[in-house]
């Protein structure tokens, strides 16, 4: 049982340090955060990303990988997370609107980004994996990211781009249950039916947070608690794959109340007690 | 990766850092996909891709990417998320928030902003939102010392104590403490939300709460808030180590008692919020003034009044009555002639006769009978008198005397209501007989101009019943902008505030108009003289309740009509007499005040703010805000109402 960590939750993640086996550092958090640096070296951590950028069609970063690479045998990671997603992408020509010479722009979204979910898109990451494990020699797992509109030139689901892509990579899954459901939210799918789709067999670790509606949709949420529906299909989930970590995010939350995360690790708990 | 997922995945990354090219992508979509090279199978997905997610997706990333801004802001974001309204929030502030890097004051600064201005566009929408932001944004700034100039920080403290006037009071802090009135009490919501009671029936208006906040001495000392009745707070509001008790008196304005004011002081000082000029003079103050007790309890309207005089009875009752009807009428009488300022100086009576063209014996016997009746006049050594009052305590005793026995003395000899004999020239001398300078004005220190700055009412103001002008001339003197007008149906006041805005040379900018409201209101061409926008009234409803709601409501229609949806800033009292009077209150001055309102068919304004809020409702108006005390014996208030659209 773990917990994310963040500059917002690194008390409420203290606090509950006895509770937990172990703690998820964010690399970008790292590499600017002394504190957090000096915590996660001396607890056991495991490594999570979402710099690569793998989904982007380009190389990863030499130098964010050297530095991913760094901080995995730090800290003994037994796997490094990252995001099947893009983070940035580069302008692949010109636009009526673009000032001269500016064509080969790079967009920096700073932000994890659920790609076309096609073939091509697939063999792109396992090309970006393959590259990244030369560098990192560690185990990957790759996480799902949330879909908030259906994304053009999609012609396959979630559940069957990781299914594709763990047959053309050795890597492992990180299920994020509360993206599931945004993803089903967003394209009109039964979450279950979804799951189903994933290669369970290939998730290691489980994420959970919670999920809130703002606008007509249905958002990420990590400053709350899990809904119901993140547990019935924590259940699915650890019946079928050789889950080995739970990880809870409430690292969005300023104060996020130490008995509501205590209450949900105990419910966690209590779900594994009765497998 | 294909030269087309490439493309998916730039447009998509350019649609959410770049606006221009999301608004170019919703509105030419065909274009912009060529501009791409975007090819047949993709295109089909592009023409359906709803571009408004796509911005919903910025809006919630800049989000994410703000989190810790919310650190410094917890209940704000509460609030929001139990009103959904964190997105929208979000979708203003990631069209103007600071370049990342830019330091947490600097980006706090600007959700915050972006917050009061969300607030205010969007009143009612989140109740309570904009009493909390403001809380948690002062707690913020005194806690990480943020817009608190070092300066003023440090000079109060490092005065040497030989260097401090004995008589100043002084903050308790680095910096001035500061006051704030909430209509929403951002403590109930903090302590609901701290013991998971919240629900959105804590978010109703609640009482306008007054909150002090100061810091220790020390640096690093922990921040203090103080809930305070509103009077009180006012009073320790103007403690800035630059003025002495007397001058808080003043600013408090007519009426205020100096020694009530020494008390509040003290207390504070007992408190810890404010620090007392010495300990010889605190000394000698507490054996003065006696027990001080702690601050006076929330809630003002549950005790007797803060300010005003009491009524002290005689042993002989009727003696009382009697002597008490015919000093007022000779002070009013000697104050006319001149007599009172004359005795400011100790005199014989028989001088001030021949000085002044008076019968010699008439005058001595009035003030002999003045010296053993009243303590207005005091007999000194050698048949000289003086009259013993400073400025201030002068000055309204000439208010008090030309109010009540001047303008109203002949509507208390009539039966039933006499608005015709009600003397509107000693009406106007009342008004200016207490007025010696502008810092003595009414609006000097008054909640009025800081209200109407917060409004965002910079100009275009319409005063009714306007009096001597003394709000409009002093924002137009203080603003070379800024034009009013400014209506009153007494012609003596007007006659006043005209030659006032005239030597004050604001007369093209403050136009004066005399007549009955409901007729000026009717037929002026507001809008064209200068585009209004707010409307500002002082004592003016309560003249508008002698047979019901009626013409208040009517009143209020008319306002609609001409300045619909526009903000009407009431300043005005709680009624006491009426069906449900409490013989156990006491005698209060806002008891003589409804006294007078009778007998000169005026009536009685409502006693409580629902009773106003239901005059409000009737004539489709809304009341936004609500800022009540005690001032002067009066329980007065000024609401901050929205009136009707046109019809």
């Amino acid at each position: 049982m773990g917990m994310a960590y963040s500059r917002a939750a690194a008390g409420l993640v203290c606090d509950l340090l006895d509770d937990l086996d172990y703690v998820e550092y964010p690399y970008e958090l790292l590499m600017c955060n002394a504190a957090a640096a000096e915590m996660a070296c001396n607890s056991t951590a495991v490594l999570h990303c979402a710099s690569l950028s793998l989904a982007s069609g380009d190389p990863p970063d030499a130098a964010v990988l050297h530095t991913v690479a760094d901080w995995a045998d730090r800290l003994d990671s037994p796997w490094v997370g990252e995001h099947f997603a893009f983070v940035a992408a580069r302008n692949p020509g010109p636009w009526a609107g673009d000032d001269p010479g500016r064509e080969d722009r790079v967009f920096n979204i700073g932000f994890a980004i659920s790609p076309p979910l096609n073939a091509d898109t697939v063999e792109s990451v396992a090309e970006a994996l393959a590259a990244v494990v030369t560098v990192v020699r560690r185990p990957f797992v790759i996480e799902n990211s949330p879909v908030y509109f259906p994304m053009p030139g999609s012609g396959m689901g979630q559940g069957e781009a990781f299914t594709a892509l763990t047959r053309l990579s050795d890597v492992g899954v990180l299920m994020d249950l509360a993206h599931l459901l945004i993803t089903c939210d967003t394209m009109g799918l039964d979450p279950l039916a979804e799951l189903r789709r994933f290669p369970l067999d290939r998730v290691v670790e489980v994420h959970l947070s919670g999920v809130s509606r703002d606008s007509g949709v249905l958002w990420d949420d990590h400053a709350s608690a899990p809904v119901a529906a993140e547990y019935e299909l924590l259940n699915v989930v650890l019946h079928d794959a050789p889950v080995r970590a739970i990880t809870h995010e409430y690292n969005w939350a300023p104060r996020f109340p130490a008995d509501v995360a205590r209450r949900e690790i105990d419910r966690t708990h209590q779900i594994l007690g009765s497998r | 990766m294909t030269v087309e997922t490439r493309a998916v995945n730039a447009m998509i990354a350019r649609g959410l850092v770049e606006p221009s090219f999301l608004v170019a992508l919703d509105q030419d979509r065909g274009r912009v996909l060529d501009d791409m090279g975007i090819s047949s199978g993709t295109r089909q997905d592009f023409i359906g891709l709803d571009c408004h997610r796509l911005a919903l997706m910025a809006t919630f990333i800049c989000k994410v990417k703000n989190n810790d801004l919310w650190s410094t802001l917890p209940l704000t974001r509460a609030l929001l998320q139990e009103y959904g309204s964190e997105l929208e929030v979000f979708g203003v502030f990631s069209r103007r928030s600071p370049q990342r890097g830019g330091s947490l004051h600097e980006r706090v600064s600007a959700l915050v902003e972006c917050l009061l201005s969300y607030a205010s566009a969007r009143r009612g929408q989140v109740p309570g939102l904009e009493d909390v932001v403001r809380h948690e944004w002062l707690v913020a700034r005194f806690s990480n010392g943020w817009g608190l100039e070092a300066s003023s920080l440090d000079t109060v403290d490092d005065d040497p104590p030989e260097a401090r006037p004995a008589n100043l009071w002084r903050p308790r802090i680095r910096g001035t403490v500061l006051v704030q009135s909430y209509e929403h009490d951002p403590l109930r919501v903090q302590l609901a939300w701290q013991a998971r009671e919240w629900t959105r029936s804590m978010a109703p208006p609640t009482e306008p709460t007054f909150l002090c906040y100061s810091l220790g001495d020390t640096p690093g000392s922990r921040l203090r808030v103080f809930r305070m009745d509103p009077a009180v707070a006012l009073i320790v509001g103007w403690v800035d180590g630059q003025r002495s008790p007397i001058e808080i008196a003043n600013l408090m304005g007519a009426g205020t008692d100096a020694a009530l004011v020494v008390r509040v002081l003290l207390a504070a000082a007992q408190e810890g919020i404010i620090r007392s000029p010495s300990a010889e003079v605190l000394a000698a103050l507490q054996r003065h003034h006696g027990d001080v007790g702690g601050l006076p309890a929330k809630s003002s309207k549950e005790h007797e009044p803060l300010f005003g005089g009491s009524r002290q009875r005689g042993p002989d009752q009727v003696l009382d009555l009697v002597s008490g009807y015919a000093a007022g009428r000779l002070l009013y009488t000697l104050q006319r002639i001149g007599a009172l300022g004359r005795f400011g100086t100790p005199s014989r009576a028989a001088s001030v006769a021949v000085e002044l063209g008076v019968d010699r014996a008439w005058l001595e016997a009035v003030v002999q009978f003045l010296a053993v009746t009243g303590g207005v006049f005091r007999q000194l050594d050698g048949g000289r008198y003086v009259v013993e009052l400073d400025e201030r305590e002068r000055q309204r005793l000439n208010f008090e005397l030309t109010k009540f026995v001047g303008a109203y003395g002949a509507c208390l000899d009539a039966v039933g209501p006499a608005p015709d004999v009600v003397d509107a020239d000693a009406f106007a001398d009342a008004f200016s007989a207490s007025v010696h300078s502008r810092a003595d004005r009414p609006y000097h220190g008054s909640l009025i101009p800081g209200l109407l700055r917060e409004f965002g009412v910079a100009s275009g103001l319409l005063d009714l019943g306007c009096g001597t002008g003394d709000l409009l001339i002093d924002l137009a003197v203080s603003d070379e902008g800024f034009h009013g007008i400014g209506i009153d149906e007494n012609r003596a006041m007007c006659a006043r505030a005209v030659a006032e805005a005239g030597r004050a040379a604001v007369l093209r900018r403050v136009r004066i108009f005399s007549g009955d409201a409901f007729d000026v209101l009717a037929n002026l061409p507001l809008d064209a003289m200068c585009p209004m926008t707010a409307a500002h009234s002082a004592s003016f409803f309560n003249a508008l309740f002698a047979n019901g709601h009626r013409r208040a409501v009517d009143i209020l229609t008319l306002l609609s009509d001409r300045l619909g949806r526009r903000l009407l800033f009431i300043d005005d009292y709680y009624g006491q007499l009426g069906v449900d009077f409490d013989a156990h209150v006491g005698l209060t001055w806002s008891m003589m005040q409804d006294l007078v309102q009778v007998c000169s068919g005026q009536g009685v304004p409502p006693r409580e703010r629902v009773d106003w809020e239901a005059v409000y409702q009737r004539a489709g108006c809304r009341l936004l805000r609500s800022y009540e005390g005690t001032l002067g014996g009066f329980p007065r208030f000024i609401h901050v109402v929205q009136l009707a659209a046109a019809s």
